[in-house]
């Protein structure tokens, strides 16, 4: 479905991806994990066109995303939801004509066909009945919901997820988890998760990248990472703050950083 | 996407869909049922044995239909679906509102009581 090939990224001094290579199969859910400043982010935003890399190829239904046209991508990205860290909700609009804006703007359909829809994507997510309410007046478990129905109100055959679990209380986490877990299942559609919640990404995931620093450090089925010998990995999925992975960012000594400037 | 529409006699409509029902096409579905809903239509059969593919705005508008049969107390019958489509209507848990035929012409013919 989405393969990226020896994909390399920098932000000035920074790495974001080094050589990075992987598959995201059809029809499953795979997990980009990592810590902060890991480039899976980056990553993502790459895989829907937000940005491009330095070098490297994301080859999205045998198309490159990082060649293609503004209008070209513009015609792709009906194929693709994206539901955002913060939601993203347009908050002068209420919740019924934020998940209708992506109708609105890419469809020819009738009112009465987008409102019957609306009801649809909302009953999916459990949250039937909130059309008028402002997303000021929503709890964060449920603006994300109704961020997921706007992500898919065009049927995309590929959602992504950017921290979809990120600020919410262990229920909710765990309502969203089912919901992704669901619309895969049931719908077939092929999920991509950026998170750095292991609990969820080892409920949810067919398989699981793991990124350090832009290095692809290991991918496999969360048994396979679960009995990796990796250090890093171990590190990672222990949440340990002693290992190979450092807190800092630069090898550069403190006390000499610090007397040099 | 192809439509096709027969009308007999008696006030029976089959309308029969090949290719797929998304949101580009789904707009012309609605166009090819809208004239039949009025009280001298009996009933509307849908031939869906044609339709690899449907997606929420072919349910939306096959609502719509049955929306606007029940207005003109018409029956409002959706044939021949395969099991991809019916997929959806199971999602999406509209499976028991709807009248479904596993055969157009037979349901066609037993509502013009052929």
């Amino acid at each position: 479905m989405i393969r990226v090939e020896s994909l390399n990224n920098k932000f000035g001094h920074i790495t974001t991806a080094n050589d990075v290579s992987c598959h995201f199969e059809e029809k499953k859910v795979t997990v980009l994990l990592g810590g902060s400043g890991s480039g899976k982010s980056t990553l993502l935003k790459q895989m829907v066109g937000l940005g491009r890399p330095d070098s490297g190829s994301i080859m999205f239904d045998g198309r490159d995303i990082t060649k293609l046209a503004r209008k070209e991508l513009y015609e792709l990205r009906k194929k693709m939801g994206m539901l955002f860290q913060g939601s993203a909700l347009f908050n002068s609009l209420n919740i019924y004509e934020n998940i209708a804006f992506p109708l609105r703007e890419h469809t020819n359909l009738s009112d009465s066909v987008i409102k019957t829809i609306i009801k649809i994507k909302l009953e999916m997510v459990g949250l039937r009945g909130v059309e008028n309410m402002m997303p000021s007046q929503l709890s964060g478990g449920m603006t994300k919901r109704v961020g997921l129905a706007r992500a898919i109100v065009l049927d995309p055959k590929v959602v992504f997820y950017d921290e979809p679990t990120s600020g919410l209380d262990p229920i909710a986490s765990g309502v969203i988890d089912k919901l992704i877990v669901d619309l895969n299942k049931k719908l077939g559609v092929t999920s991509i998760v950026v998170s750095h919640d292991i609990d969820s990404a080892f409920r949810i995931a067919d398989k699981l990248i793991i990124l350090f620093y832009g290095n692809l450090i290991a991918e496999g089925t969360p048994e396979e990472i679960k009995n990796s010998p990796d250090p890093k990995v171990r590190q990672f999925i222990t949440g340990s703050p002693d290992g190979p992975i450092p807190f800092t960012l630069t090898d550069k000594d403190f006390i000499e950083d610090i007397l040099i400037d | 996407m192809k439509i096709t529409v027969e009308r007999d006699d008696k006030g029976v409509v089959l309308v029969k869909i090949e290719g797929e029902v998304d949101m580009h096409t789904s707009p012309d579905v609605r166009n090819a049922l809208l004239p039949y809903f009025k009280p001298d239509i009996s009933g509307i059969v849908v031939d869906l044995s044609g339709v690899k593919y449907m997606d929420s705005s072919g349910i939306a508008t096959m609502i719509e239909g049955l929306q606007w049969a029940s207005k003109v107390k018409s029956r409002f019958v959706l044939a021949g679906m395969k099991e991809a489509v019916m997929d959806v209507f199971v999602l999406t848990n509209l499976n028991n509102v709807f009248e479904f035929s596993p055969d157009s012409e037979a349901t066609f013919n037993d509502i013009t009581g052929r």
